[in-house]
């Protein structure tokens, strides 16, 4: 799924000076598959444009198309495409609180059926949070939280995966073992990814990589 | 865990439960209120409306002369003259005038082992009974005389003569058990006779016998004085026409008019009236303390439902989910509601059956086709306001 942001400037920032952004203002196409890379320092719209993208903000000039037809507003267009093509990691990682982090995975999970337990298990695994399986999210650190958030959001068919500053809240040792699990499972969906950074690259290989 | 339960754990978190919990008891006791009132309005205000209305198609009044000082001194006569009974009949609000034919000689009823008494007998045409009973005739020579006792009277003997001679109450259905002697004299002759109780009659207030053995017994007991009627039974279409009470009252007549059945449908109705407006009242309330606190729910888990989206949740599974626990309520109310109404219904058919008095056993159809639209309204008013609400969260 290839998508396409024509001279898209969303409103808190219509006064700002935008000649210098890649993506504000300017025609840029993520073609599928695609790696994508968007650094910015804070306050630029980096959660802004991730909201964008996964159709949350619509406060915003310009046209968004995906495979060149221009998203709708539908609520449940909207809804399909969240639960069948584009997947979010937030930067506030968005739990539910008063869930615990199994049930987290599974309300999620629930939605299409698409991850049988046992891979949800290795993944907690593979991320060293198997132990957060009965603890609600309210009880946990940023870090488990983000940990938690990561695997939801690789639980679903996607096209495309949304990371906003998803390792803000790991310390390296966590960083390369979730950023596997990411790419590994992106290669699975054939799905593009655009993760957001303050500048940090992580080694990893983007094919853009864009200034906000 | 299943998806649906998980939603209802994040959508409940145990809060609002009491609030549900009055706002459940308050539609229960409201709705069941409304149920009453039709039920009661089918099964116990329409009869007894349907009855009076028959009843008043072609209503029967007794009348007479009102007694007082003036006709106690004898001044004025109680009797009606053939003038009077001449000008009743030109009245265009009375149908039908007719004269009850009383005993010119001694008459008493004894019944045996109880004792006699003297009792003014009297016959009438008889178009003018309530019912006409089988075999209400007599022929010259036979033994036995069928005679109709007024409703007052056998209250009367039962509830005010039986206790204070001790003697033993008799239920209607068995007073042909008792035998009741009928002795004429008068004329130097003298005759008894045996009587069968053909019926009863809420309508004349003394023992009422065939005009064919009145018109007997006059000729062979009787002075040959012919008395004058002193009361006079009139068909008339509405008891109520003004004109007929001005009338009525210009002349100085009274009236006996049953009174009974339009108290019980006054009664009847002001009942059916308080409980519908209570029942509504309480059904109203109830229904916006539920909607009310469905909004603060939804209100309060603003995060979560709008959480519930972001992941990918649509409007409406979230609204399913939600509506159907309302359903699941709403049904439960109506069952119990039900159930009230059947154990209620059972109470008033036992009461009204201990007074004597026959209405329908079983709760009409009716009264559940309303519920189910009451209902209904209620569960599409809500159905709505959640859509509303969770649509706001959405945008």
């Amino acid at each position: 799924m290839q998508i396409h942001l024509q001279h898209i400037i969303p409103q808190p920032l219509a006064e700002k000076d935008l000649s210098v952004s890649d993506i504000w203002n300017k025609e840029i196409t993520f073609k599928a598959g695609e790696h994508i890379h968007v650094h910015a320092p804070s306050g630029i719209g980096k959660s802004t444009l991730i909201h964008i993208l996964y159709g949350l903000r619509k406060d915003y000039e310009g046209a968004l198309s995906f495979n060149n037809k221009r998203i709708k507003i539908r609520a449940s267009y909207i809804s399909n495409m969240r639960k069948k093509n584009i997947s979010v990691v937030f930067q506030d990682m968005r739990l539910f609180p008063s869930l615990t982090g199994l049930e987290n995975l599974t309300v999620k999970n629930s939605l299409t059926n698409f991850t049988s337990d046992d891979v949800i298990k290795n993944m907690m695994q593979q991320l060293g949070v198997e132990h957060l399986l009965q603890k609600t999210a309210n009880t946990m650190s940023l870090g488990e939280q983000q940990r938690i958030a990561i695997i939801r959001s690789l639980l679903q068919p996607f096209n495309w995966l949304l990371l906003d500053e998803p390792f803000s809240h790991l310390d390296n040792n966590n960083i390369e073992k979730a950023k596997a699990l990411i790419i590994q499972t992106c290669k699975k969906n054939n799905a593009g990814m655009c993760i957001t950074t303050l500048g940090e690259t992580y080694d990893m290989f983007f094919h853009k990589s864009l200034n906000l | 865990m299943s998806e649906k339960k998980l939603v209802h754990k994040i959508l409940w978190k145990g809060k609002g439960k009491i609030n549900f919990f009055f706002a459940g008891m308050g539609f229960l006791i409201g709705f069941f209120m409304l149920l009453l009132a039709v039920h009661l309005y089918k099964n116990v205000f329409a009869p007894i409306n349907t009855e009076i209305k028959s009843e008043q198609s072609s209503a029967y009044l007794i009348i007479n002369k009102k007694v007082n000082l003036t006709n106690s001194l004898g001044l004025i006569k109680t009797y009606f003259s053939e003038r009077e009974i001449e000008n009743l009949n030109q009245q265009s609000f009375i149908k039908r005038v007719g004269v009850f034919s009383s005993n010119q000689f001694k008459a008493s009823v004894s019944m045996q082992g109880v004792g006699g008494s003297d009792l003014p007998i009297e016959s009438v045409e008889e178009i003018f009974l309530d019912t006409i009973p089988q075999n209400w005739n007599w022929h010259t020579n036979d033994a036995i005389v069928p005679i109709i006792l007024s409703n007052e009277f056998i209250n009367l003997y039962n509830f005010v003569m039986a206790p204070s001679w001790g003697t033993p109450q008799i239920p209607k259905e068995t007073i042909n058990q008792f035998k009741l002697d009928l002795h004429l004299s008068g004329n130097g002759k003298s005759s008894s006779f045996k009587t069968h109780v053909a019926g009863f009659s809420d309508r004349i207030v003394s023992v009422l016998v065939p005009q064919s053995f009145m018109d007997w017994a006059n000729a062979e007991f009787g002075n040959g004085v012919i008395v004058k009627p002193n009361r006079i039974i009139l068909e008339v279409s509405d008891p109520s026409d003004t004109q007929l009470l001005n009338y009525l009252d210009k002349n100085g007549y009274e009236t006996n008019r049953d009174k009974l059945k339009s108290s019980a449908k006054s009664f009847v109705s002001i009942l059916i009236l308080v409980v519908s407006i209570f029942g509504l009242l309480i059904f109203l309330l109830a229904i916006f303390l539920f909607v009310t606190t469905f909004s603060l729910l939804i209100a309060e888990q603003k995060n979560d439902i709008g959480l519930l989206f972001q992941i990918g949740y649509g409007i409406t599974v979230i609204h399913k989910i939600w509506a159907s626990r309302f359903i699941k309520w709403m049904f439960v109310l109506f069952v119990l509601s039900i159930l009230l109404l059947l154990i209620i219904n059972y109470v008033i058919v036992n009461l009204a059956t201990q007074q004597g008095l026959t209405i329908e056993k079983n709760i009409s159809y009716i009264v559940y086709i309303s519920g189910i639209i009451l209902l209904s309204v209620v569960l599409i008013y809500n159905w709505i306001r959640i859509k509303t609400s969770l649509t706001k969260i959405y945008q």
